[in-house]
């Protein structure tokens, strides 16, 4: 295992934030970094594992992620803009007050994961599932959410978290 | 601290009052994200907007700071939000022409605000309506300042789309 990221994240100066964009991860391990505040554009992560990495306040645009895992993942305060998760699992992470705009949630499992605060718009969620996760207070706007083949549309909620614990349970 | 003293502002913190002030109370641990929200809130009490700039005693109330108005000495949450700077990426030879611009983005950052203002009403300790809740625009990391008066639009034009306009400050946008 290359692990291409991490060896990008140790050759940052001190106090450097971590800036990178147009480039695939593939198979690799990322374990107890803490790149907050970084700008990453047009990745791909596939097949991607990261356990204890600290994102905060950093901002994603245009990335995919597919069959990622996170696993006490800290993506508080982060902005996601085009960016899509696929297969991914998202367990006992922290994503509160982030913010999602145009992307996609497919496939994916959020367990134990806290998503309070957080806010998503002009977002799909096709087949995801959210298992004992905290989803109060989430805000959304032009949201579409796929079950089985049919599609609810919300246009705006304050508390969809309510419609996303409600949908989820055999999508 | 140091920026602060070049732009002209009177700065007297003591280091406990700093580490306390960016200590994320999410987390009970300094970081670079707590350190930047503490030096943007330090900037509106030495400009003498507010007073007792601190962290919130409930930390379920997830705004990052709570201070009195100065002058009126009524209670405010203070929510604070950097606008990015994509030309970071462009600098290192990374293609952003598929990005949104940075005016879309701050159209969304003044628009998702009206929605972020009512989210903590009524808990314990925190704010009582919207208008307690005040969001920071920081504009300390974007370059080209041209840009300033163009994206503090965008953010007042999103907070009118979504019904609500009040409870705005921008910083560092000269």
């Amino acid at each position: 295992m290359e692990n291409k990221f991490e060896r990008i994240i140790e050759n940052l100066e001190e106090e450097e934030t971590l800036t990178l964009g147009d480039q695939t991860f593939l198979n690799e391990m990322i374990l107890d970094e803490s790149i907050q505040c970084s700008i990453l554009g047009t990745l791909t992560f596939f097949e991607v594992d990261f356990k204890r990495v600290d994102f905060t306040g950093s901002t994603f645009v245009n990335c995919e992620f597919k069959n990622c895992r996170f696993k006490d993942v800290i993506l508080r305060k982060c902005a996601f803009w085009n960016t899509t998760f696929e297969n991914c699992q998202i367990e006992r992470s922290n994503l509160t007050k982030a913010n999602f705009h145009k992307g996609t949630f497919r496939n994916c499992i959020f367990i134990k994961a806290n998503l309070t605060a957080s806010n998503f718009s002009e977002f799909e969620f096709i087949k995801t599932k959210f298992n004992n996760s905290d989803l109060d207070l989430i805000g959304a706007r032009s949201i579409k959410v796929w079950k089985l083949n049919q599609c609810i549309e919300i246009e705006e909620s304050s508390n969809f978290g309510d419609l996303l614990e409600n949908r989820s349970s055999d999508g | 601290m140091s920026k602060m003293k070049k732009k002209g502002y009177e700065v007297n913190i003591s280091e406990d009052r700093f580490l306390e002030l960016s200590t994320n109370p999410q987390t009970g641990k300094f970081d670079e994200k707590s350190i930047f929200e503490t030096a943007g809130g330090l900037e509106l009490e030495a400009n003498g907007m507010v007073n007792n700039l601190r962290r919130p005693d409930n930390p379920k109330v997830d705004l990052d700071f709570v201070a009195e108005r100065f002058g009126s000495g009524e209670t405010i949450f203070i929510d604070h939000k950097g606008m990015i700077d994509f030309g970071s990426l462009s600098d290192k030879g990374i293609d952003i022409s598929g990005f949104p611009s940075h005016e879309s983005v701050a159209f969304n950052m003044g628009k998702d605000s009206v929605d972020q203002k009512g989210k903590f009403i009524g808990m314990d300790q925190g704010p009582a309506s919207m208008g307690e809740v005040v969001h920071l625009y920081n504009f300390e990391n974007l370059r080209n300042r041209i840009e300033t008066p163009l994206l503090m639009q965008a953010v007042l034009n999103g907070a009118e789309q979504a019904g609500y306009m009040d409870g705005i400050i921008f910083l560092n946008y000269e």
